[in-house]
């Protein structure tokens, strides 16, 4: 009669929440594509992926759920080129996590390169005006957390507010499948 | 006024229905409230019915809480805290779902501590019985 949470990703206008059973950044507005629009590496510049909305879904029985925290262990080992990385968006104060209501949909052109989330034209809205920039998702471990959620919960909600992430692919990297990376979401519940 | 840690070795065979329901659900530790007037809250019962934790939220706000326990179903050792007064309680299960792949990793660690102003102090206990105090509520015991 616990709490039961999942993992869940945003895609669409709406949006739509969906328990993932993988996640996997491609270029488009889509939840596990498969290996349709797969991430193309640029020929100059970069190119992105489109960012994904990960939070977390409560429902069942509990008094109270708060402080989210989101962290990887510390190392992506695709080859993303010279400057290719992971990001995942920040705010200048307070929790990092994007608030249900101010999910902003991923865009780019479908099937070469997603919008960056900074950017000040087509980024998204909760973290493009920020001062701080995304930040390498390396940076997040189990002992430096981001912190995602102060609320408390105290009932059922579809989502949390949400981590989002974008994959930032540089001319010299490698093209084709990648490994499976992990991230892992951290909550207290009584 | 510092507050000691409790460790009990025969809290749990008090509660041995308790624990048959709470190794259904896969629970490695339940809480048990122990009040003032001698009442008990426990987060599963002996008929395997749940109490929130609100309740003992309540009795705290009362002034009747005494103590509170995370007993174990597969371990020896309870542990638990005797709140004195001003203190108040911290129990609560943090959790953590890691996402590989199409693969999910899910563990409890289990907190138990008293927060009284600046004087804190949390005991974090893991599935295996483990036991880490701490003053660091972020104390990474994963």
């Amino acid at each position: 009669m616990a709490a039961t949470v999942e993992v869940v990703e945003g895609n669409g206008a709406t949006p739509t929440w969906t328990v993932i059973t993988s996640a996997r950044y491609c270029t488009s507005d889509t939840y596990n594509p498969g290996t349709n629009y797969p991430c193309v590496v640029p020929s100059s510049g970069q190119n992105y992926s489109y960012w994904k909305h990960h939070a977390l879904k409560l429902s069942g029985t509990f008094t109270k759920i708060t402080n989210i925290k989101w962290y990887t262990d510390g190392t992506i080992s695709w080859d993303l080129g010279t400057n290719g990385k992971v990001v995942v968006g920040i705010r200048d104060s307070g929790d990092n996590g994007c608030p249900p209501a101010s999910y902003d949909q991923a865009t780019g052109t479908e099937g070469t390169t997603g919008d960056y989330m900074a950017d000040s034209t087509n980024g998204h809205s909760y973290y493009k005006d920020q001062t701080a920039s995304p930040a390498d998702v390396t940076n997040y471990t189990s002992s430096s957390p981001l912190d995602v959620d102060s609320t408390e919960y105290t009932s059922a909600t579809d989502a949390t507010k949400a981590v989002v992430t974008q994959v930032i692919i540089d001319t010299d990297a490698t093209q084709g499948a990648k490994s499976a990376e992990t991230f892992t979401f951290r909550y207290d519940e009584i | 006024m510092e507050t000691e840690f409790i460790e009990d070795k025969n809290l749990r065979e008090k509660f041995i229905k308790s624990i048959y329901y709470a190794k259904l659900q896969g629970i490695d530790y339940f809480w048990v409230a122990f009040l003032k007037d001698g009442k008990i809250i426990p987060q599963i019962d002996e008929n395997g019915n749940e109490n929130l934790f609100s309740k003992v939220y309540e009795a705290e706000g009362l002034g009747k809480l005494k103590s509170l326990f995370w007993i174990p179903t597969k371990n020896e050792i309870s542990y638990g805290i005797e709140l004195k007064k001003g203190q108040k309680i911290v129990a609560l299960r943090r959790n953590y779902i890691k996402v590989i792949g199409e693969q999910r990793e899910r563990r409890i660690i289990y907190i138990l501590g008293y927060e009284e102003g600046e004087n804190k102090k949390y005991m974090f206990i893991n599935e295996k019985g483990e036991t880490k105090t701490t003053n660091d509520f972020e104390f990474n015991f994963i």
